[in-house]
């Protein structure tokens, strides 16, 4: 029998029972706070959320129009490739043509008050001006004009599609949504049905992006063969 | 460019649902501070108890300093010593007074930590104030007598600082039981932490009198045969 003080009770572990985060959490986890009644439009959720998810390394977190807190663990190496890629081809457009593009990290908001981070995402000069020129404000509100998400091997095609279409609802004019491992790619365009491209070897910017023009089949479908050796 | 339309847009492949759901192995804090959330608010446990139930699958609890603490469904493995334990206390409740708790029932601390603990009891005066009181679905305030039991992900030093919480939050008597280790900690208001190695019995001393769990029967030795020696091979 030993007795111990308190003060040396609460060391830490030798040997601790948590892995690291990435094996801790695998995929998405969604957790329904709307019983707390946070209030997604009030007009400093954005910062507050903004500061809880810098509070809260290296978790990544969404918040859905629905009210659901989205904790998302680092995101692997190989889920990368494909966002990787698109946003190398998405700045050197940027570059020449304007507007603001973004790889993923940055913070949106929609009017529905969901918060989302897209994998790749353009805005309009316009936009970038009156960002550039307004109050410091750590998130974008509204949608990105063009938005892509990229599927990753733990996302639910399903949750995927629908993100896409509150993307659209919000007010994205395009969006892509890249699946490697079916090499399929949803294109959805404003007020009109989406389109399933199996298999395409290029997307375009049409008119939201002009001139803009993606070698999805080698930039990123190939890279996932890569890995699969079979791109199955 | 090949742009084939399809009729039927939006059909979800089941084959491509790869995972049912995310998998956590252990317990997830997210510190929900910047939030706003007035966890002093007095229609908070309310609230949280309503939040916890609108995310079954997950055991959800909140910290006195502003974190959501998810945890996964329990393994089998770290069922046993509840059950171990609730089974003692179960029995001894059947003749004495009060009331006994399995993992359940959420108690509000004082700080505004919501926690569930392995297995409680209060005393048959707080009972009767719950039941001649107002509804509430949580408890207002620890647990007279507390037990928690390791299991397999938790780390021995948040489960001794939650024990502490509970004790600061006013339990009389607490058991950290750490199968692993075949080891005890226990607390009692006001002393200092007692360290048991491998006993035999613990007691419910002053605070559950005649309460006796043969923790090294109906605890370790279940620990022993899933791990083959007991030795605790956590990591």
């Amino acid at each position: 029998m030993v007795t111990l003080a308190r003060s040396t009770v609460a060391r830490p572990d030798a040997r601790p029972g948590q892995s690291s985060p990435e094996r801790l959490l695998v995929g998405r986890l969604r957790l329904d706070l709307s019983a707390f009644g946070i209030d997604p439009t009030a007009p400093d959720f954005a910062e507050r959320f903004f500061k809880m998810a810098n509070d809260n390394e290296p978790y990544t977190f969404e918040y859905s129009g629905n009210g659901e807190l989205i904790v998302m663990p680092p995101a692997g190496w190989e889920s990368n490739i494909g966002e990787n890629e698109t946003n190398a081809d998405l700045a050197i457009w940027r570059r020449e043509n304007g507007g603001y593009a973004c790889s993923q990290n940055v913070q949106f908001q929609l009017p529905s008050g969901a918060v989302y981070i897209p994998d790749a995402a353009w805005i309009t000069q316009e936009r970038y001006d009156a960002l550039r020129t307004g109050e410091y404000a750590s998130t974008i509100s509204g949608a990105p004009d063009f938005v892509v998400e990229v599927r990753s091997r733990t996302d639910r095609l399903a949750a995927g599609l629908a993100k896409m279409e509150e993307w659209m609802d919000g007010g994205s004019r395009l969006g892509w949504y890249i699946n490697p491992y079916e090499r399929r790619v949803h294109v959805f365009r404003a007020g009109r049905e989406i389109e399933v491209l199996d298999d395409p070897e290029t997307l375009t910017g049409e008119d939201v992006l002009p001139g803009f023009v993606l070698e999805v089949r080698r930039l990123v479908f190939a890279r996932y063969d890569e890995l699969n050796d079979n791109g199955d | 460019m090949t742009t084939v339309a399809k009729p039927e847009p939006i059909a979800v492949e089941p084959a491509a649902e790869q995972l049912p759901s995310p998998s956590l192995a252990g317990e997830l804090r997210i510190d929900l501070s910047a939030l706003g959330i007035d966890a002093s608010a007095p229609d908070f446990a309310e609230r949280f108890f309503e939040m916890a139930n609108d995310n079954e699958l997950y055991r959800l609890e909140f910290s006195a300093q502003g974190e959501l603490v998810v945890m996964p469904p329990t393994g089998h493995d770290g069922n046993e010593g509840e059950q171990g334990v609730n089974y003692g206390l179960y029995g001894w409740g059947l003749d004495n007074s009060g009331r006994t708790y399995s993992q359940t029932v959420q108690f509000s601390l004082p700080s505004g930590a919501q926690y569930i603990p392995d297995a409680a009891w209060i005393t048959q005066e707080r009972y009767d104030a719950l039941r001649g009181g107002d509804y509430r679905s949580t408890i207002p305030g620890a647990p007279d007598f507390v037990v928690e039991v390791r299991s397999r992900t938790d780390r021995v030093a948040s489960g001794l600082a939650k024990m502490q919480e509970w004790m600061d939050g006013g339990s009389r008597l607490g058991w950290y039981i750490d199968p692993y280790e075949r080891r005890v900690h226990v607390f009692r208001a006001g002393r200092e932490i007692e360290v048991l190695d491998d006993p035999e019995t613990l007691s419910g001393e002053d605070v559950l009198p005649g309460f006796v769990l043969e923790v090294r029967r109906l605890v370790f030795a279940r620990y022993d045969e899933l791990s083959g020696n007991g030795n605790g091979d956590v990591g």
